[in-house]
């Protein structure tokens, strides 16, 4: 197949945790990504699904170096970004190299109310990073975000207005003409439909595909249920408590699911036919996702996983190809 | 826009309007006269004495009377010095407004980024110093911040004056004592708003897009986190500008705050109003400039 675009090795991002007391022992720290390792391959769409708070919105950003990881790499066409950072006067700042690299990889915030800048026009807002690169100005540079505007389906005769005159859908249009200002090779859409009214969703989901089929992007996808994610990605990942449980071609993970939450995941989407809805038998998980602060012994999900041996709470699961046909992994010792 | 100009102007005047009045009143209620001191003074002496300032005349007459000079610019006689109210202003103001410039250029100077220094790097040793400074400016008091950089700049390092007035370092060491405390309120106050801004999502797009750290803090995190620094600026500059008592005293500055306490202590009518007047109005200008601003800052905001 095609090659990687994106090599994830290990990654690892832990916030600490202010000590509760003076005496505490040692600071904790909410392991939000916890050695996670992945491919992205050049021109794809890889779904990243999984529970609010399992750490998917933290590993986007973490990809993107746009907060700094603990450990583990994130190779960018060649480039280890984790370390383009210097250390100085007290603080972490990300290096010119990673800087300028952005005019590659970029990324479609969750909430579209609160991504943009209300103090901006839109058009500073989807020029901004064209100015920045030195990429055009003057009346070239009017004229490409006029042109931004019509790829993502918005009046260009709006570039003068503020983000708080539009709804919703329109801010997230906006927000994507804004990531695909620079033409970039990969784009990360972190939850790019969760804020929007339903009858949005379907719109700005076509519009990312069309997107990507025009400009030749590499997407990933990051939503928390799977019946988004179904219809645009070629591959997908399932996350648990900061590390993937299960990866494969999207019809693979849809229809012939091996580790137990993602069969929880699957079943959790409606079917449109009210008897096959009826008689399904659907897999309900109990409880909630445990903390990631202090995450279960073993494998991660044996709190709440419904074929749970003794030897799950303590042995820890490895990812194990299943099929190189499908790219499938899985991390469970049980299937 | 202009809408609103035109009604904030409508709304300082009758606000000054307000002042004038009340404190007209107020002054002459207080019990005591320009003239009680400990020697008596002879009836026929008060009653001419009384006759010039136009003391004898039934109190809203006075008022009337005060209402139409001041509408002429006549701010009306002293009772104590030998001048009228506005020679007084005419001459102590200016020095005081000079003190003020060096003051507010100095608070907005260290105080601005000192905050936006410590904003930067939260919860880093720098910050925490930072603060800790910003919480001993305020804490310092002027008669004792004041006194110090006398010791250490006039007494032993020789580098400027310790008081007077006269040249451009006569006026460094008194706008440092005087600004000092704002600096260090503005430095507590620019973190706090620069930080409330740099959490926001707007700014994490900012680094997205690539653009640089300085540039984002500049056109990304300043218009909005000075907002409570701005809202202060308004009263701040107006204190600063219109002078401080005890600053003035320790440096000896032909300013008009020492005519602040003086006036109230000698009963001094005409010049009680004058200075309450002359720092009202720097009171409500300010004010004024800072709601523009804010619509500078922010364009959600609608006049109208």
């Amino acid at each position: 197949m095609s090659s990687t675009l994106l090599q994830i090795k290990e990654l690892k991002v832990h916030f600490p945790m202010p000590k509760t007391s003076l005496f505490a022992p040692s600071s904790s720290a909410v392991k939000a990504v916890d050695g996670v390792t992945l491919d992205v391959k050049k021109g794809e769409t890889l779904g990243l699904v999984g529970e609010s708070g399992c750490g998917k919105s933290t590993l986007g950003r973490a990809i993107l170096q746009l907060i700094r990881s603990t450990s583990g790499e994130v190779v960018f066409d060649g480039v280890d970004l984790t370390r383009q950072w210097s250390h100085r006067f007290g603080i972490w700042r990300p290096k010119d190299r990673l800087r300028r690299l952005r005019q590659r990889m970029q990324i479609i915030f969750q909430d579209p109310y609160s991504a943009l800048n209300p103090r901006m026009t839109i058009e500073s807002i989807v020029s901004e990073p064209l100015k920045t690169f030195n990429i055009l100005s003057g009346q070239a540079l009017r004229q490409r975000v006029q042109e931004l505007m019509e790829k993502v389906g918005l009046d260009p005769s709006y570039i003068r207005r503020y983000p708080h005159e539009f709804s919703g859908g329109q801010r997230q249009r906006i927000g994507i003409a804004r990531a695909i200002a620079l033409n970039p090779d990969f784009i990360i859409a972190d939850e790019p439909i969760s804020a929007l009214d339903v009858s949005i969703q379907a719109q700005i989901l076509n519009l990312l595909k069309k997107l990507q089929k025009e400009m030749g992007m590499t997407l990933v996808f990051i939503a928390h249920d799977l019946a988004a994610v179904r219809h645009i990605s070629d591959r997908v990942a399932v996350m648990y408590l900061g590390k993937i449980v299960e990866l494969g071609d999207t019809q693979k993970i849809i229809y012939d699911p091996l580790h137990p939450y993602t069969k929880a995941l699957i079943s959790s989407i409606p079917v449109p036919d009210p008897l096959l809805e009826k008689s399904r038998k659907r897999t309900i998980l109990e409880g909630e996702i445990p903390s990631p602060i202090d995450p279960p012994s073993g494998c991660a999900f044996h709190t709440r996983c419904p074929i749970m041996t003794e030897a799950c709470k303590s042995n820890v699961p490895k990812l194990r190809t299943i099929s190189d046909q499908y790219d499938h992994v899985v991390s469970c010792d049980l299937v | 826009m202009s809408l609103f100009i035109a009604k904030r102007a409508l709304s300082c005047l009758i606000t000054i309007f307000i002042i004038i009045t009340a404190s007209f009143f107020t002054v002459r209620l207080a019990p005591g006269s320009p003239f009680s001191s400990e020697r008596d003074i002879p009836p026929e002496v008060l009653n001419n004495l009384k006759a010039k300032y136009g003391l004898d005349q039934p109190i809203e007459k006075q008022f009337v009377h005060y209402l139409e000079n001041l509408l002429q610019g006549d701010l009306g006689l002293s009772t104590k010095y030998p001048r009228s109210v506005n020679e007084i202003i005419a001459i102590s103001l200016p020095k005081t407004l000079q003190l003020g410039t060096i003051a507010v250029l100095w608070a907005l100077l260290i105080g601005i980024s000192a905050g936006v220094f410590a904003a930067i790097r939260q919860n880093t040793a720098w910050d925490y110093s930072f603060m800790a400074i910003a919480m001993i400016g305020i804490s310092v008091p002027s008669f004792v911040l004041g006194p110090i950089l006398i010791l250490v700049f006039s007494l032993y390092l020789y580098w400027f004056p310790p008081g007077g007035w006269g040249s451009f370092e006569h006026m460094i060491l008194p706008g440092i004592t005087l600004g000092t405390v704002y600096a260090a309120y503005i430095a507590r106050l620019t973190r706090a708003g620069m930080l409330e801004i740099i959490r926001t999502d707007f700014v994490r797009t900012a680094k997205a897009k690539g653009l640089k750290e300085s540039y984002i803090i500049w056109k990304h995190v300043m218009k909005g986190g000075l907002i409570p620094t701005i809202t202060y600026l308004g009263p701040a500059i107006a204190s600063m500008m219109t002078g401080s008592v005890v600053v003035e005293k320790i440096f000896n500055t032909p300013g008009i705050g020492p005519y602040f306490v003086d006036a109230a202590f000698n009963r001094d009518y005409f010049l009680i109003m004058g200075i309450v007047i002359v720092y009202s109005t720097f009171l409500l200008g300010m004010n004024f400039l800072v709601d523009l601003l804010y619509g500078y800052l922010d364009p959600r905001i609608r006049y109208d």
